[in-house]
């Protein structure tokens, strides 16, 4: 079981698209498929590793990894 | 798992156990601000380990715990309206009121659903207008991000059925008002890592040189923990009274700057009452009078609002470190989480909650 903090979470961001002038994500949560709007995080993309409150993005904790050459 | 087995590595945490007992002179008081640092710890017996070399002193970081009992009887007053449709996260349904909780209310037939975001709330609103959409706003700063979102999205799209009834609570000022007791032991803290994830820690190096005491800003996972302690160690048995940051990962110094920037937008500093300990000056949040149109409070006025809590419960006392939860003479006997008679009993980042949960047996033993 992940324990953080249960009110805030984290997870991986699946793909990012443009709603009514928000940008909301589409988060995976241990497999789980979550909508986070993402506006208060600069530039996320898809692979990169998110914290979110209430559907909110929060932090970036980590940039998608590049792949090895 | 990705950040999570990392940090709970228990060749790490019996290194980082050994390195706090060499370097602790003394059994340092410090207090975890955070709720979910306080079961991290009686979850995972970090206190247990570090007997002798820290006394760990848990802090008031439960919001749900110290939301006033006057807005917990307001949330019930209002979602006892025939035409509303009231909204909350989850672990308010069963903090006690005057006259029962949440889940109750909606027992005895008022519409109350439990959301996992304000933003939740704001979809019921525009699904029903011809209903009023009532959110419980409560939190520390962590949350206040997301409820200054569905305020500001709410009147960007000129929604008129909702509304927030706020109880919002900041971190700094209850820091303040513990250190301003003549009677405080504490020396040093472990600061709450995600109220820090989206304000920084700036206001905390105010706090480290106006009460000469060190912080950490810490995680939630026990190597994050341990680290934090061994690192604020390092800080007391140098005399040092600085903050640092061991949650990198989440936290900088100045938070998240865009999360600020739309809390101050919706949301002004205000006088708040806190559940168990008192009225601290600044330490709430309210609407700004431009969005005032979102308040509940002014919305449903509901008065004769009177008071009562249990004649038993130490929970003030527990808010602010003075005692724990096995203190209590009612502590897993009257009081348990299927009939609390505090909200540290309730709330998944309650210190009776994670008592009962980690500890009950053992102490019941003792």
């Amino acid at each position: 079981m992940v324990r953080q903090d249960e009110h805030v979470v984290e997870g991986v961001v699946l793909e990012v698209r443009e709603e009514e002038s928000h940008r909301v994500g589409v988060v995976s949560v241990r497999g789980a498929r979550v909508r986070v709007w993402l506006d208060l995080i600069e530039n996320v993309a898809p692979g990169d590793r998110i914290l979110f409150h209430g559907r909110i993005g929060l932090a970036l904790l980590e940039r998608k990894r590049k792949a090895e050459p | 798992m990705k950040f999570v087995d990392e940090y709970r590595d228990p060749r790490l945490a019996r290194k980082l156990v050994s390195y706090i007992r060499r370097r602790s002179s003394r059994p340092w008081p410090i207090m975890e601000i955070c709720g979910g640092q306080t079961h991290t710890l009686i979850r995972y017996g970090i206190d247990e380990l570090l007997e002798g070399a820290v006394e760990l002193i848990h802090g008031p970081g439960c919001p749900v715990c110290v939301t006033p009992l006057e807005k917990i009887d307001r949330a019930l007053a209002i979602a006892s309206h025939e035409n509303v449709i009231f909204t909350t996260f989850g672990d308010m349904m069963r903090v006690p009121g005057s006259q029962g909780d949440l889940l109750s209310a909606k027992a005895r037939g008022a519409d109350v659903r439990m959301v996992y975001s304000p933003l939740d709330a704001l979809n019921l609103a525009r699904a029903h207008p011809e209903k009023e959409v009532v959110f419980f706003a409560v939190g520390f700063e962590t949350t206040a991000p997301a409820n200054a979102m569905a305020v500001w999205m709410a009147a960007q799209e000129g929604i008129s059925n909702f509304s927030v009834l706020v109880s919002h609570v900041l971190v700094p000022p209850a820091i303040r008002a513990l250190m301003d007791d003549p009677e405080t032991e504490i020396r040093g803290f472990i600061a709450p890592g995600h109220v820090c994830t989206v304000m920084g820690y700036v206001e905390y190096e105010a706090l480290a040189r106006e009460y000469n005491v060190p912080f950490v800003v810490a995680g939630f996972e026990p190597l994050d923990l341990l680290q934090g302690i061994a690192m604020l160690v390092d800080l007391l048995e140098e005399g040092r009274a600085e903050v640092q940051n061991q949650y990198t990962r989440s936290v900088c110094r100045e938070g998240n700057r865009h999360a600020r920037r739309l809390m101050e937008r919706v949301f002004e500093v205000t006088d708040m009452t806190w559940r168990g300990i008192g009225t601290i000056p600044a330490s709430g949040l309210k609407l700004r009078p431009e969005f005032e149109a979102y308040d509940a409070e002014k919305r449903f006025a509901v008065t004769d609002l009177s008071t009562q809590e249990s004649p038993v419960c130490i929970a003030g006392a527990i808010l602010q470190g003075k005692k724990k939860p096995p203190d209590c003479p009612v502590f897993a006997r009257e009081c348990t989480p299927e009939n609390p008679l505090g909200a540290p009993m309730v709330s998944s980042e309650g210190a009776c909650a994670a008592y009962y949960a980690f500890r009950r047996f053992k102490e019941a033993r003792a």
